[in-house]
């Protein structure tokens, strides 16, 4: 069947196996697998966290042992309560209900905090400061940028030192269970191709998170769960808007990198910026745009370089 | 005939399923034919897909009680059915006689197979028959199908009447199911070599 023929269609059961097939066919073709289904299984089964599936085992094997009335079955009886817990308490248990379309997304990182001659937002970062704001930051940059970030190249691949790469922690599966931190998203897209470590979005793709929607052309993540060579990648995305609600604030950029470890959202390529105090309008080539929960800031890539943001529309 | 006896022994290869790499593995491969059967099943892809995903997790979590020796695709599409009676509970939906259904699971059987003993797929089969098709019949089926035009788009496309296009419709599935049944037929009549 086609999108827009009807379930109720009534077909002969020869037709309908070929109506399935020519369907299946024309959406991924011959030898495509379906990565986000493949990938929803996998997080579900294999890549569960184990001790979801473990409870469930010793569930059956405590049952069994309690009414065998041996000496085990204490230990299965309390195994099954902490176990059971466990699985409780671990969020996202009821990602089986959600909708086809929809992949919770799950990064977990070491509550390692950002260094702070290196940080570069604060959390209190007066938003009508920032309104206001008209002379180059006085942010104490390192050397000049990359040349691939000063020609406007794509800032997401650019090796640049303003942005928030941090000594990312270790790999997901080897995080201690304590001192972690979770980033839960929603992501939906149009369509989506996986690789070996990251997932990419196209199409209309919007992100929701506990603070920010985004919506944006393409948005890359690192696959959860799979251990990443120089530590745990950030989510990166195209083509941008970024919505928070309270407060308010509004971003249009060309790129964007959010940085789990620091939870803040760094913004490139930005075309403007609308808070509750002001709108900033214009921003010189390479600025950046911190968001990161209740403030925000604006960090220009060289001292002595043009003021940015130079525009300020109440 | 068609209609063979399915031969239900594992079809896993080396593949144990009890394994998670293996598990893995066997998601991979059998994943896009379940989902021509539960597409077959329901009509309706989103719920197909969730179908399938459902039934790969039951078959995670029932993985003690399936067995080696049985064929890990024919537990699947016993499965896949059993999801799908579910569903057609909630929904209220129409079923299909038991006839209808085994001709169905018949179908997807002898492609299940073929993919893992051949490694080759029911979608390998299927574009050669579609490149078989008479030319007025594949314009109709690329329209409808994979151009995503409904049946009274497709007529105005084509400056037919949207009858005809039903009619062309069923007659291009006729024949490809004909010749999808040959291909079947040729793989599992043929000697062992």
């Amino acid at each position: 069947m086609n999108a827009t023929s009807s379930p109720d269609d009534h077909l002969p059961a020869g037709e309908r196996f070929v109506d399935a097939a020519l369907s299946e066919h024309a959406r991924l073709g011959r030898d495509a697998r379906d990565a986000e289904l493949i990938h929803r299984i996998l997080l579900e089964t294999v890549h569960r966290q184990p001790a979801s599936v473990e409870a469930a085992r010793v569930r059956k094997a405590g049952r069994h042992r309690w009414l065998t009335g041996t000496a085990a079955t204490l230990t299965a009886a309390a195994a099954l309560v902490i176990l059971t817990a466990v699985a409780l308490s671990i969020p996202g248990t009821g990602l089986r209900e959600r909708a086809s379309d929809e992949l919770h997304f799950t990064v977990r990182l070491l509550e390692t905090p950002v260094p702070t001659d290196k940080a570069t937002v604060s959390a209190e970062a007066p938003q009508l400061a920032a309104a206001r704001y008209a002379a180059p930051i006085s942010f104490s940059a390192p050397s000049s940028p990359p040349a691939s970030v000063a020609s406007g190249a794509d800032p997401v691949l650019a090796s640049s030192g303003y942005e928030l790469i941090t000594t990312l922690g270790p790999s997901f599966e080897t995080l201690p269970a304590t001192g972690s931190r979770q980033e839960n998203f929603r992501i939906t897209a149009d369509e989506s191709l996986a690789s070996s470590d990251r997932r990419l979005y196209h199409g209309r793709v919007v992100v929701e998170h506990a603070l920010y929607r985004i919506e944006a052309s393409e948005v890359s993540v690192p696959v959860p769960g799979r251990a990443q060579t120089g530590g745990p990648s950030p989510l990166l995305a195209r083509n941008v808007t970024v919505t928070q609600e309270s407060p308010h604030r509004v971003a249009h950029a060309k790129s964007l990198r959010f940085d789990p470890l620091s939870g803040a959202i760094v913004l490139t390529g930005v075309e403007s910026f609308e808070t509750g105090g002001g709108k900033l309008a214009r921003f010189a080539p390479g600025d950046q745009l911190v968001l990161n929960g209740e403030g925000f800031s604006v960090e220009s890539p060289a001292a002595g370089s043009d003021p940015s943001p130079r525009g300020i529309t109440p | 005939m068609h209609l063979l006896t399915i031969d239900d022994q594992p079809q896993s290869g080396d593949l144990d399923p009890r394994h998670p790499g293996d598990f893995a593995a066997l998601v991979e491969r059998h994943h896009r034919d379940l989902l021509v059967y539960a597409v077959a099943l329901t009509r309706n892809d989103a719920t197909a897909r969730d179908v399938v995903q459902e039934s790969f997790i039951v078959a995670y979590e029932k993985m003690d009680l399936f067995d080696v020796t049985r064929d890990f695709a024919t537990w699947m599409r016993g499965i896949v059915r059993n999801k799908w009676r579910e569903w057609l509970r909630k929904n209220k939906r129409y079923d299909l006689n038991e006839n209808e259904l085994a001709r169905i699971d018949a179908d997807i059987a002898l492609w299940q197979n073929r993919r893992v003993q051949e490694d080759n797929s029911l979608f390998d089969a299927l574009e050669q028959c579609l490149a078989r098709l008479p030319e007025n019949l594949r314009t109709v089926v690329e329209a409808f199908y994979y151009e995503g035009r409904s049946g009274d788009e497709v007529a105005e496309l084509l400056h037919v009447a949207p009858a005809a296009v039903r009619k062309r419709l069923q007659r291009a599935r006729t024949l490809l199911k004909q010749c999808l049944e040959l291909k079947s037929d040729q793989t599992f009549s043929s000697p062992e070599s």
